[in-house]
């Protein structure tokens, strides 16, 4: 073979090393996080710390718990897998404290994960179809929240077994709200525009109210007991609307109305009860109602423009008032297909700090 | 799953080195055997590897992998999707043992990476992506897989490569002669497959049937979530396939050829490891008719080709109330004339209209994209034939925008045995339907995503006695406004970002044969990074990442034997860990398989009995393509096949 064919068969040696050189670059970072940080130490007493759900992406099981020292503002990473070794699976949505343990309800694995308040170790499972939120009703008895069926379970937060069920007239029950002796049960069924209420002693559905707008998601009671009931669909065309229910009678007393594709999520008071923020979305940069909103419970009409705008492209996905301070916690999920970011503002609207923590912030839960 | 890992990589190096060692093998070797006829993998500027003569002529410098007919009747009895994964380095997207797979080259997503049959686009018009898992081996008789954009010669949507399926049918001839086969196959995991196959040629008339049907319980063992062992449920796949092809001589030089390709799989969609139990399950049923006229003459080539698909996917999920139903339509139309002026020039013309439209059942609505577009390819052939150079271009009007889409590419053969090319295309998608007009989600403001595309490489062919393919190629390619779906409870695509991948693949196989046995050796690889580079979303920590479900490298090796009637093959498969995440926060392990591929031929008389038998995955490796959804362990599937004339 003559010498051309030796110099284009080293150029091929050297392109093959380089080619080799080029395979060396990856790292294993496996199903955790690069940097995964410690485990947090037990909880003391009087310590308040924030959990953040972040929900993961949809389809790709990578929820994850993390949480913030609110004293020393240390944030611990992965709390869930870190102590316990395991993945919390798919949607993690909301986080509930009863008695000493927390109550993870991770929606697309169809289960509650209980865990000790103090230690975060792995107490049990509750296996319950599609579960959104839990609400406490005593020691011996909570309320589950599902999607897609009509069902509210009844679970025993002692023995972590499913005592009953209660049959909703409507689909998803999806926020609940204590007040006295009934749960307002608010089912987001685009055919349905009342909110339930359920008597805690016999479990049972015991009367309706009629709401503004179709498929309610959450009531809230202000500081003068009057309820906020927020109801809509956007996507399927049901506008959101906010009615305000009387203390006694249930009937609306006031209600507001958003424009047509304002999609309006995740309301929540502050510590005094008389301001209600709420999170505008806006997925597709259309309406530009994108971002955290907030209302007094004494203003005529809804605000028109964000107290926190989202830029463009970005929309956030998780809000919460601290119930001591009333810092407000904003949720950046960035598109769910990356990690996401805490950031924390104080009432005023100035920025305190921001963190980032794992995919899809979406729920905060203040445990003190 | 990590204890592999390391093994991967000396695998993975050792493929490398061993290409190496191919290209110090110039002139040690003075094998003194008689040279015998060999397949040859990888193409030449004038090698018919292909019907279409845009693979044929006007790609001289592109990079086409083309699967040689051993592979094909090794693979016959499995999907395309297993064919690929272990024998072409491209990332196929596997959601398990015959589940979803989708293709990806070069880093480019699944809708940029296109799927033809006999020239004709057959990805789900809603979708824009093709499920290689449901393209079966055995209906094929040519599969070329195209690396790197040829959007002048293709259309849109043709970013990161494109897999070429064709049907062949038997030569006309002046007897007539008949060939009927019956084939039987079982496997692991309840496999169970029967199929038969006749041809008929006479002087003016061919035709080709093709059925077979298969059932498959997908019931192997895994460990979840927990660390508990478990049997896969929920994960039937069953399916009926047949091809039918008709051609009629009118005279010497006009053919009229109608093709009639009916199938309709049933797939249960098992858990996945976050999963407590799934009911979900999707029949995707699809029609594919095919119409073409080919005129033939010294100088000139004409034809007209139409087409009908018909595509129904009922996805059904009980436990959150989804049915959803629906119904994809395309018609497609070409015209072309391709032109010999003379020895130096070439000229082809050709008119391609594509009409989709989805027809959605549960919501009652209706979304249509039609694409229409002129192309036309030049190759200029010089300097003793040693230089191809061909200028491709087409304008094309989709919906409401048009866009030009021009190439050129070219090879020149330096001596008989080292052939240089390089390609330059214009690069262009515009959005699917399903991203325009998704329930919910879809975004009707997206931008087609565009950019460029730049690729160079070598090939080195020697026959000595022995038989050395080597070759190397190197792109670069550009996208902006990449459309990414973001979402939680809602996903929705966006224009976010820049994306610049480039890279480098190779492909070596040797042969040498002495006596009756003839030695095969073949190493193929892939190096890719693609990463976001500029992107609109606030804060992005993708900046510099390697995108999603894109391995930075991964390789096939083959070695094994001919002798006499007896073909065995050892596969070796890797690939590396796959980002889930933008910013790589989130990773999935590599993984490799071993494969063990056996195929014996027993003649009967004039007739054949063939036996075909795999051992997939025979160092029992726990691997998951995709997050979540475990991959079977050691699996066999044998087949017999007789075919008779007459």
């Amino acid at each position: 073979m003559d010498r051309a064919v030796q110099q284009i068969l080293r150029f091929s040696v050297v392109a093959c090393l380089l080619f080799a050189a080029a395979c060396n670059k990856d790292k294993n970072t496996g199903a955790t996080p690069s940097n995964p940080g410690q485990a947090p130490p037990v909880t003391g007493t009087g310590e308040r710390n924030v959990y953040i759900a972040c929900e993961g992406s949809f389809g790709n099981g990578n929820a994850s718990l993390y949480m913030q020292n609110l004293a020393t503002l240390t944030l611990y990473e992965n709390v869930y897998l870190n102590i316990n070794g395991k993945s919390i699976g798919d949607v993690f949505q909301s986080i509930q404290r009863i008695d000493d343990r927390l109550f993870l309800c991770v929606n697309n694995s169809d289960k509650i994960l209980v865990i000790n308040a103090k230690t975060r170790n792995y107490e049990g499972t509750i296996n319950i179809p599609k579960p959104r939120y839990i609400l406490p009703i005593n020691s011996d008895k909570a309320y589950v929240s599902t999607l897609y069926s009509n069902k509210v379970y009844i679970i025993n937060p002692r023995t972590l077994q499913i005592l009953n069920t209660i049959e909703v007239p409507a689909k998803n029950p999806e926020g609940m709200m204590l007040k006295g002796s009934k749960v307002y049960i608010c089912p987001w069924d685009t055919a349905c525009n009342k909110v339930y209420t359920a008597d805690i002693i016999t479990d049972k559905i015991t009367d309706s109210f009629v709401v503004v707008g179709y498929a309610p998601q959450h009531a809230l009671v202000d500081k003068d007991g009057f309820i906020w009931v927020l109801s809509g669909n956007a996507e399927k065309k049901k506008w959101a609307a906010l009615s305000v229910l009387a203390p006694g009678t249930g009937d609306v007393v006031q209600s507001f109305k958003f424009k047509e594709l304002q999609d309006v999520i995740k309301p929540t008071f502050n510590k005094a009860g008389d301001m209600l923020y709420f999170i505008g979305v806006d997925y597709k940069g259309i309406t530009g109602y994108n971002g955290i909103f907030r209302m007094s419970v004494n203003d005529s009409k809804l605000p028109g423009t964000p107290f926190i705008p989202a830029q463009k492209f970005q929309y956030f996905w998780g809000l919460g008032i601290d119930p001591l301070t009333d810092d407000i916690y904003v949720g950046d999920p960035k598109g769910f297909m990356q990690q996401g970011t805490v950031a924390v503002y104080s009432s005023d609207g100035s920025r305190k700090r921001t963190f980032a923590v794992g995919i899809g912030p979406g729920y905060f839960y203040f445990d003190e | 799953m990590n204890r592999f890992t390391g093994l991967n990589k000396i695998f993975f190096i050792t493929a490398l080195l061993t290409a190496m060692l191919f290209s110090f093998a110039d002139a040690a070797a003075q094998v003194t055997d008689t040279l015998k006829e060999v397949k040859i993998r990888a193409r030449r500027a004038k090698a018919k590897i292909a019907n279409d003569e845009r693979i044929n002529t006007y790609s001289p410098g592109q990079t086409v992998i083309t699967i040689d007919s051993t592979t094909l009747e090794q693979y016959r009895f499995q999907s395309m999707a297993n064919l690929l994964a272990q024998q072409v380095p491209v990332f196929v997207k596997s959601y398990g043992l015959n589940n979803v797979a989708t293709l990806n080259f070069r880093g480019a997503s699944a809708a940029q990476s296109q799927v033809y049959w006999n020239g004709i686009p057959i990805q789900n018009a809603a979708l824009g992506i093709a499920d290689v898992s449901l393209l079966p081996v055995e209906l094929m008789n040519k599969v070329n897989v195209v690396y790197g954009s040829s959007s002048a010669l293709w259309g849109s949507g043709n970013v990161g490569g494109a897999l070429l399926v064709e049907n062949d049918l038997p030569a006309f001839s002046d007897s007539t002669a008949f060939t009927q086969s019956a084939s039987a196959v079982a496997g692991s995991f309840g496999h169970y497959r029967f199929g038969i196959r006749s041809t008929m040629s006479e002087k003016r008339f061919a035709y080709s049937i093709n059925l077979f049907g298969q059932s498959i319980k997908n019931d192997f063992g895994y460990i979840d979530a927990n660390g508990d062992n478990k049997r896969m449920d929920n994960a039937q796949l069953q399916s009926g396939v047949g091809l039918l092809q008709a051609a009629y001589k009118i005279n010497e030089k006009n053919v009229v050829t109608a093709r009639a390709w009916y199938q309709q799989y049933y797939r249960e969609i098992p858990p996945a490891l976050f999963e407590s139990l799934s009911l979900k399950n999707q029949r995707d049923e699809t029609i594919r008719l095919m119409l073409d006229w080919n005129r033939k003459s010294v100088k000139t080539s004409t034809y007209l080709k139409t087409a009908y698909i018909r595509d129904f996917v009922w996805y059904k999920d009980t436990t959150v109330f989804v049915d959803s139903r629906n119904f994809t339509n395309q018609l497609y139309a070409e015209a072309g004339i391709d032109h010999r002026f003379n020895e130096h020039h070439k000229l082809m013309v050709f008119t391609p209209v594509h009409i989709s439209w989805i027809d959605r059942v549960t919501l009652g609505d209706r979304y249509t994209q039609n694409r229409y577009a002129l192309a036309a390819a030049y190759l200029f052939t010089g300097i003793q034939d040693k230089l191809n150079i061909s200028l491709n271009g087409r304008g094309e009007i989709v919906n409401d925008i048009s866009i030009l889409l021009p190439g050129m590419n070219a090879s020149y053969d330096i001596t008989g045995w080292l052939q240089l090319r390089a390609n330059i295309q214009r690069t262009y998608r515009v959005p699917t339907l399903n991203e325009l007009y998704y329930n919910p989600g879809g975004n009707p403001f997206l931008k087609p995503e565009k950019g460029w595309n730049e690729d160079a490489g070598y090939t080195v062919s020697i026959k000595q006695g022995w038989t050395l393919q080597h070759s190397l190629s190197a792109y670069n390619r550009v996208i902006d406004d990449w459309i990414l779906w973001l979402g939680g409870a809602i996903w929705t695509p966006h224009n976010i970002a820049t994306v610049h991948s480039r890279g480098m693949e190779t492909e070596n196989r040797f042969m040498y044969t002495s006596g009756s046995v003839t030695f095969h050796l073949g190493i193929n690889a892939a190096y890719t990074i693609a990463t976001t580079k500029v992107s609109y979303l606030p804060g992005d920590r993708s900046i510099g990442k390697q995108i999603p479900y894109t391995p930075r490298y991964n390789g096939q090796g083959n070695a094994g034997i001919t002798w006499k009637r007896l073909y065995l093959n050892y596969n070796h498969t890797y690939t590396a860990l796959r980002y889930i995440t933008t910013d790589e926060s989130f990773s999935i392990p590599g993984y490799a398989t071993g494969n063990l591929q056996l195929m014996y031929n027993i003649p009967v008389g004039v007739n054949l009995l063939q036996l075909t038998a795999q051992c997939n995955n025979i160092w029992n490796n726990r691997y998951m393509v995709v997050n979540a959804r475990p991959m079977p362990g050691i699996n066999w599937l044998a087949g017999l096949n007789f075919s008779f004339s007459h």
